[in-house]
């Protein structure tokens, strides 16, 4: 059709690449996972945001605070930025959530669900509900002018009082499904590379429990920081 | 000068005001923690300055003096106020102020690589002061209309405004669903990649990925491409005949094109012959008169029925032209059977092998058309040679 027509339809587009440029998902090449690791700890950022010690078997990961998240609750820890809920979360990652499944498992984790496996069977049924396995995860952070490495408690704030326990649940099938860009959740889930196993399945979507960054610890929004992984074996 | 400092100030105020509302009911919104988990409000803050930008350009080249809001005392009085308050209570009861208004705005704007919160806060503190300083020097001075304007706000007919009012704001609404929620911007990411490359099989598989909803999937973007976007729309109706098996797959494609006609047919007779003639131009509008003047009632039919006139342009015309909806709902729903009932049917038997057939069924249909358009004037310019 005529000239304005395909403006409109032109403009829509360019509308579409703007928001896609901004908060749209991202395909992720499941061939080349390891492209989003860096070679050494230094090399972390933007363009590779994981690097694994396997001499310390530790997982680092890269990312920014949120700071909408240290002052409003969510539900997400740490999210992929190309994911479909990249900005829901107290830090923004930018590795995908398949490379950090496979970095984990390079330095020995066993998930709660691994490839190919059903995530249902992931799960234990406790009194309060569904609650994630998989090896339990020692989480630390640390950002430029910390000072030391944070346990991943003193910076999160549950209102429950719980500590958190990460475990690595795995979920790579769901991860590649769902899209949601989901490393870090503060509650069992389904999706998660790793949850927390202190609360069972939707925890915070029944309101039992919120969770939030702690401003009063962690830096302004927009900082970069490092978080560690390692199994508590 | 003076006309167009009152042009500025107003343009200003119109902005400002609109943000307010807009940043508001985005503070609002995200205490609900269900929607925020779900949803990215901060986007409503983009889509009301986009509104507030569409009013000053209509008060301006249109003369719709109804939409100078920043001017109503009830607005002015009423609704700035009620948001104002909305937002400091908000930010003063949830100890936010110096950390939401900034990422809201920052956010919606998407600016959040180029200002950092504190760098953002001191933007909205000269937003604010020049806001209030804009609204203020607004109600002095009236912004002086454009006399005999193109286009008068006032010359359409009551039925064109509301469809022009109401045409905004749908699309306002659908470009605040698409940017803040993920899953419904990465579907429609995938379909219009998927549309634009003409691919069958992929555009397939996408539609199998909505499992029981990919009939109504499919049915959306049939109406979408109809009314907005000048995707092919034999591609659908191929997907569909391979997904749901040629006859379900016609009937959903031939409903869900009648859909979509209809629109197009009801957004025309809104907007009236100027927006028509600007929308699918001058030219194509005067030879549908002339194609209109030649055949009748029966032009719907014909054009239905010849695959290389665009289903959309004549939707659009007929609804400018004296043809009653009954009429063009008949003459359309006939007219494009058999050319459904074949892409449905070709769809079935997809293999690589589609395409082909489609292409050579198409380009025999041109050459049919345009030899007997072209053959008689042919004809004539022999005949004279020879003389």
């Amino acid at each position: 059709m005529k000239s304005t027509k395909y403006f409109v339809f032109a403009a829509f587009v360019l509308l579409l690449l703007a928001a896609a440029g901004c908060s749209s998902t991202t395909e992720i090449d499941e061939d080349n996972l390891d492209e989003a690791y860096a070679t050494s700890e230094e090399e972390l950022g933007e363009d590779k945001g994981i690097y694994i010690d396997e001499e310390n078997n530790t997982v680092k990961v890269y990312a920014t605070v949120n700071g909408k998240y240290l002052v409003e609750p969510t539900r997400h820890g740490l999210n992929w930025i190309g994911g479909k809920y990249g900005d829901q979360a107290v830090f923004k990652g930018y590795a995908n959530p398949l490379s950090f499944y496979e970095a984990l498992e390079t330095i020995g984790g066993e998930p709660a669900t691994a490839k190919g496996e059903n995530s249902e069977d992931g799960f234990k049924e406790t009194d309060e509900g569904k609650v994630i396995q998989g090896d339990p995860v020692d989480v630390s952070i640390t950002w430029e002018g910390a000072g030391k490495d944070y346990d991943i408690n003193e910076v999160m704030v549950d209102s429950t009082g719980k500590e958190i326990a990460y475990r690595y649940g795995g979920n790579y099938d769901n991860a590649k499904e769902m899209m949601t860009g989901c490393f870090m959740c503060f509650d069992s889930c389904p999706v998660g590379i790793t949850s927390n196993a202190s609360h069972p399945v939707d925890t915070f979507e029944d309101g039992e429990a919120e969770f939030h960054g702690d401003a009063d610890v962690l830096p302004e929004d927009g900082t970069p920081v490092v978080l560690s992984y390692t199994f508590a074996k | 000068m003076n006309r167009m400092i009152s042009f500025g100030v107003h343009f200003l105020a119109a902005l400002f005001f609109f943000y307010v509302i807009g940043l508001s009911l985005s503070l609002l919104l995200i205490q609900n923690k269900w929607l925020d988990m779900r949803f990215d409000s901060e986007f409503l803050v983009l889509i009301m300055l986009a509104a507030g930008a569409w009013c000053y350009f209509a008060v301006l080249f249109m003369n719709a003096k109804s939409f100078l809001y920043w001017r109503r005392p009830v607005f002015l009085k009423g609704v700035l106020p009620i948001s104002a308050a909305i937002i400091l209570i908000i930010t003063i009861t949830n100890k936010t102020f110096f950390v939401m208004p900034a990422y809201v705005t920052r956010k919606g704007l998407m600016i959040e690589s180029v200002l950092s919160l504190t760098g953002m806060n001191m933007v909205l503190a000269a937003v604010v002061v020049i806001g209030v300083l804009a609204l203020l020097g607004a109600q002095k001075r009236p912004l002086s209309f454009a006399k005999g304007a193109p286009m008068e706000w006032q010359a359409f007919s009551k039925f064109s405004r509301y469809g022009m009012t109401a045409f905004f704001i749908v699309t306002a609404l659908l470009l605040f669903i698409y940017l803040g929620q993920g899953e419904i911007q990465a579907s429609a990411n995938r379909a219009a990649a998927v549309l634009m490359e003409a691919d069958v099989e992929a555009f397939r598989d996408y539609l199998l990925s909505f499992g029981p909803l990919a009939a109504l999937v499919s049915g959306l973007l049939m109406v979408f491409q109809s009314v907005i976007a000048p995707l092919p729309a034999f591609v659908i109706t191929f997907a569909n005949g391979l997904l749901f098996g040629w006859v379900w797959g016609a009937v959903l494609s031939w409903s869900s094109a009648m859909v979509g006609a209809s629109i197009c047919y009801f957004i025309a007779k809104f907007f009236g012959r100027p927006v028509v003639e600007k929308l699918i131009s001058k030219r194509a509008l005067l030879w549908w008169d002339g194609f209109f003047e030649k055949y009748g009632k029966h032009s719907i039919f014909i054009t239905r029925l010849v695959p290389i006139v665009s289903f959309d342009l004549v939707s659009y015309a007929a609804g400018v032209t004296a043809i009653s909806f009954r009429h063009f709902f008949w003459a359309t729903g006939l007219g494009q059977l058999p050319a459904t009932l074949l892409y449905s049917y070709l769809g079935e038997t997809a293999s690589g092998s589609v395409k082909i057939l489609f292409f050579v069924f198409t380009v025999v249909i041109a050459i049919a058309v345009l030899g007997s358009l072209l053959g008689p004037k042919l004809m004539g310019m022999k005949k004279a040679k020879a003389k």
